[in-house]
């Protein structure tokens, strides 16, 4: 029976598409060493939006995040994603450098590379500074719909990708856009194109597909599945472990993961959910209109949000078909973070104005000039590209000369002597006292099921109808009162 | 052609799938007038089985359930699902006309009829009653997955489900077993021989696909959708009307439907619900397993119960494998009420004493005798047949006569001739004493809900055990209300 194995994705992703990164290090802590022993073949653990939203928002050091999982999970490798450090700025190499290794001094083994363009260029600028600070790579292959995005552009792609020094490629599908139908062409394609590359599977459930694809693929001969754990499973987020591995089984295969080992921290995360009031994730209904404006969930909310500021909250159907229109004539970019944001806020600008282009975005200029990939010049459509580089404004922005830093530039810039590089990337992405906020509070494990007495406590703490409790058996008394403090 | 037409199963299969049948009349009245002005096709209203479940469980009058609901809908046709009354037992002809005549005579319009077999004889008889009767007859061609339902099985059975003349099929999957690949050859067949009559789609979502089938089946040319509102949609109900005709919209088709008037008809059954603690559909995951056993979900924990009672819980997995031989060995029937409980039942004995057929039961003779379809007993593995029927009590069940008692003798049995012909049915359902508790409990009245604000907040403030006296006051309004024991 052929094998299927397993990447976790809950740490990273999961709470990542449900929980906005809410996932605090305290409450990964008490699920370690369990999901070590589940027999996965990697765990993404964190990515470069998890640092900034780590220290700001839940006062953590992601340094430290790493650091304590590591301890604990010692047999499975971890895993970072690396898109971009700066996700709508600019991102120099040295920047791109100095995260990578500081994520690999912390104890993470392996990097998985996106490009917002399948760039081969870009690719293989991150998988050289990546295998250089010593992490293994797997190269993401990002899957997009649109008359370029064809089989014959999936082959050439993947033979690009397979020719790079890469432990292993990734048909990565974060629109969840992928359908049973297409798999059947995709995948296959992509295999007799990567040169015996090892394929991974990672496509979101956003439209309700991401199960059937899952199971599509494993029949088409990838082994390599990445899933999540109920309640951070499903929804926006990637297939459930227990459900792929369920029907794997059932279709004749071996999934290599110990479902029993990960039921219980399926049940402390849901507990983390219910207590905090945090989404679970559930099924999501076939939505067919995601395949028209291939607009992403979180970004179609934020639009809404901006045409609300304006007192236009009516006309978001119209900004979506406004968003096909502009995606079109951007060269049909894969509608994946920073590119997917590109074409909606100008789409909203068109639509807010009342006139096309008549506003454009610094982000519309620089995608104009190929500052977010240069494909983008040759494929924009001329007369939008024209009259975009035509204003004062372009003229502006095309004389900025992108800064290049080296790892050694930075460190002198923001740090100094005895300043460690993961002190010196935290510099540059947040304010200093954003920082020492974050350091004023170390992490503690978070009081959950798996410490029946202590949670008892806690919650009859919390509790203010009674203002004393007593458990009371043979030759044992428990009594709890709440006194002011003397 | 680009018009999409909807069937309404929210108020049969809908509370059928997820509540077990006990939405009660009130539930249903207060939403009946904006059911009727939404543009349905047609309304699923009852089934056989809410009879029972209705006087005895709900304290309800079904035939007074369908006048009232009558009475309010008055432009779409209200529809019967009931192929025969008695699910598992002998179904006299004389009963199951009268009931027919009763559910005619109390407003019902349509009736859309199975064959567990898919078998002419079986649809030629019913429809040729139902229409005696005066209902418009729509047939179930039933979805099955097997070696034995190809293409050309149901080309054939749909040629001949077309020459009963009926003026709608319904291509009915009970199990929600479709594939969107499986509908897309299976539907251009099924449209091909159905020639010009219309076909229905009915498709459940047990294992998640329903939304997708119904897509893939417009897309091949199905005009009318049978679908549910939620939260009676999804789970293993029927796709969410609101889902598919978004769907189907945005693939370039007309939803020809009013899903604003519906709304609030959704809002309305999910306070209920939340209130009443009764499940909520929603999407559930694919579950390729379905396919190999095929046992309805319903089943499954049935049959589980019954291995809990012997202490054999654990060989669930072991009695869900011998479903899959037992089918086999029967010449795979559709797994549909009865057969489906049939083979269940027979594979837990089978799983449960260690020797396969040693015991049987009396509907595993019945089946091997023809008494529920010619084609099983013709299709049935012969070894196993002569088997089953090698036993004393084969020979009695063969020597068996079914008389057709007529109406007249029944009501000389539950009550003489001055029970009127819903009483008798009621109580042949039941028994004259369940009747007689039904009719103590009073008759049923409006759900209170917030359709009603004001109703709705007294109705919850006066549940309320932690005060006794409420007041509301606003400049020139004062609302008091106080519990106080009766004088």
């Amino acid at each position: 029976m052929k094998e299927i194995r397993f990447v976790d994705t809950t740490l990273r992703d999961g709470h990542q598409s449900l929980w906005a990164e809410a996932m605090t290090t305290g409450m990964m802590l008490p699920a370690a060493e369990r999901l070590d022993n589940a027999g996965f073949l990697a765990m993404e653990l964190i990515s470069g939006s998890h640092v900034k939203k780590s220290v700001r928002e839940l006062g953590e050091s992601p340094w430290e995040r790493i650091r304590l999982m590591r301890q604990r999970i010692t047999r499975t490798p971890l895993r970072t994603i690396a898109g971009k450090v700066n996700t709508f700025g600019y991102d120099p190499p040295g920047l791109y450098r100095l995260f990578l290794k500081s994520m690999a001094d912390c104890g993470i083994r392996q990097a998985r590379i996106l490009d917002a363009w399948n760039d081969p260029e870009g690719w293989e600028r991150r998988v050289t500074i990546a295998r250089g600070v010593g992490l293994d790579v797997i190269l993401d292959v990002t899957y997009s719909v649109s008359d370029k995005h064809t089989d014959e552009y999936y082959a050439e792609r993947t033979r690009a990708a397979a020719a790079l020094p890469v432990m292993r490629l990734c048909l990565k599908d974060p629109g969840g856009l992928l359908t049973p139908e297409r798999v059947r062409t995709l995948v296959p394609t992509m295999m007799a194109n990567s040169n015996g590359i090892p394929i991974e599977l990672h496509s979101h459930c956003t439209t309700g597909l991401g199960p059937l694809n899952a199971l599509e693929a494993i029949r088409l001969g990838i082994d390599i599945v990445n899933t999540a754990i109920p309640p951070l499973a499903d929804s926006s987020s990637l297939p459930s472990v227990f459900n792929v591995a369920r029907n794997a089984r059932a279709l004749g295969y071996a999934p290599t993961v110990d479902e029993d080992l990960i039921r219980p921290v399926s049940e402390h995360f849901m507990y983390v959910a219910k207590r905090e009031g945090l989404p679970i994730g559930v099924p999501a209904e076939y939505d067919y209109a995601q395949y028209l404006h291939q607009v992403p969930g979180g970004m179609i909310s934020n639009l809404g949000h901006q045409l609300r500021l304006v007192g236009l909250a009516d006309r978001l159907p119209e900004t979506l078909e406004e968003s096909v229109r502009v995606r079109a004539e951007f060269g049909y970019p894969i509608m994946v973070t920073p590119l997917s944001q590109f074409v909606g806020t100008q789409a909203a600008l068109n639509i807010i104005s009342g006139e096309r282009y008549k506003l454009i975005s610094d982000q519309t200029i620089e995608y104009a000039l190929g500052r977010h990939g240069k494909e983008a010049c040759a494929v924009m459509d001329p007369d939008i590209r024209d009259r975009v580089l035509g204003t004062p404004r372009a003229k502006e922005l095309a004389r900025w000369v992108a800064p290049d830093p080296s790892l050694d530039d930075l460190r002198r810039i923001h740090g100094g002597p005895g300043v460690p590089d993961e002190e010196v990337l935290l510099r540059i992405l947040l304010r200093r006292d954003e920082i020492s906020a974050m350091r004023a509070t170390p992490p503690t494990e978070y009081v959950s099921a798996h410490q029946p007495l202590v949670a008892l406590v806690d919650a009859l703490s919390r509790r203010t109808d009674c203002s004393r409790v007593q458990v009371r058996k043979s030759g044992f008394s428990l009594v709890m009162e709440k006194r002011a403090a003397s | 052609m680009n018009r999409i037409r909807f069937v309404d199963t929210t108020l049969r299969d809908g509370h059928q799938s997820l509540w077990a049948l006990r939405m009660r009349t009130g539930m249903m009245l207060p939403i009946a007038e904006r059911m009727d002005a939404a543009g349905f096709e047609s309304i699923e209203l009852t089934t056989a089985v809410y009879f029972r479940i209705a006087i005895r469980d709900l304290k309800e009058d079904p035939f007074a359930m369908i006048r009232l609901m009558a009475g309010r809908i008055t432009k779409t046709p209200l529809r019967l699902i009931a192929s025969r009354i008695n699910v598992f037992g002998y179904d006299p002809p004389s009963m199951y006309r009268l009931f027919l005549e009763r559910c005619v005579a109390n407003g019902l319009k349509e009736i859309r009829i199975s064959d567990p077999w898919n078998d002419l004889e079986g649809w030629r008889r019913r429809a040729a009653l139902a229409r005696s009767v005066g209902l418009t007859p729509l047939l179930n061609i039933i979805y099955s997955v097997s070696p034995r339902h190809g293409d050309d099985y149901y080309a054939e059975r749909t040629r001949q489900a077309a020459s009963v003349g009926v003026f709608r099929l319904c291509l009915k999957d009970p199990g929600g077993l479709l594939t969107p690949e499986r509908a897309r050859t299976l539907v251009p067949i099924v449209l091909a021989n159905a020639g010009d009559t219309p076909v229905e789609l009915h498709t459940h979502c047990t294992t998640g696909l329903g939304p997708l089938v119904a897509l893939e089946a417009i897309k091949a040319g199905v005009r009318i959708v049978n679908t549910g509102l939620p939260p009676l949609a999804d789970g293993s109900a029927l796709p969410s009307l609101f889902n598919v005709a978004r769907n189907a919209r945005a693939l370039g088709f007309e939803p020809d439907i009013d899903e604003e008037v519906l709304r609030p008809v959704s809002e309305h059954f999910n306070t209920i619900a939340r209130r009443e603690g009764l499940p909520i559909g929603a999407p559930v995951e694919y579950d390729y397993a379905q396919y190999l056993h095929q046992v309805p979900g319903g089943m499954i924990s049935n049959l589980a119960n019954q291995l809990r009672l012997v202490g054999l819980d654990h060989r669930l997995a072991e009695a869900l494998e011998e479903t899959i031989r037992v089918r086999a060995e029967w010449g795979y029937p559709v797994m549909v009420t009865p057969l489906s409980q049939f083979v269940g039942s027979q594979a837990a004995i089978n799983v449960i004493l260690g020797e396969r057929y040693k015991e049987v039961t009396d509907q595993t003779i019945g089946y091997a005798l023809g008494y529920h379809g010619a084609e099983g007993a013709a299709t049935m593995d012969p070894a196993v047949k002569a088997k089953i029927l090698d036993r004393p009590r084969a020979k009695q069940l063969a020597a068996l006569e079914f008389p057709d008692q007529s109406v007249e003798q029944t009501r000389a049995k539950l009550g003489g001739p001055d029970t009127g012909d819903d009483e008798l049915l009621m109580r042949w359902f039941t028994s004259p004493q369940d009747v007689a508790a039904m009719r103590a409990a009073g008759p049923p009245c409006d759900y209170a809900n917030a359709v009603r604000p004001l109703s709705a907040l007294i109705d919850a403030l006066s549940r309320r055990t932690d005060c006794s006296s409420i007041r509301v006051q606003k400049p020139g309004f004062t609302l008091t209300l106080e519990k106080r024991t009766v004088p």
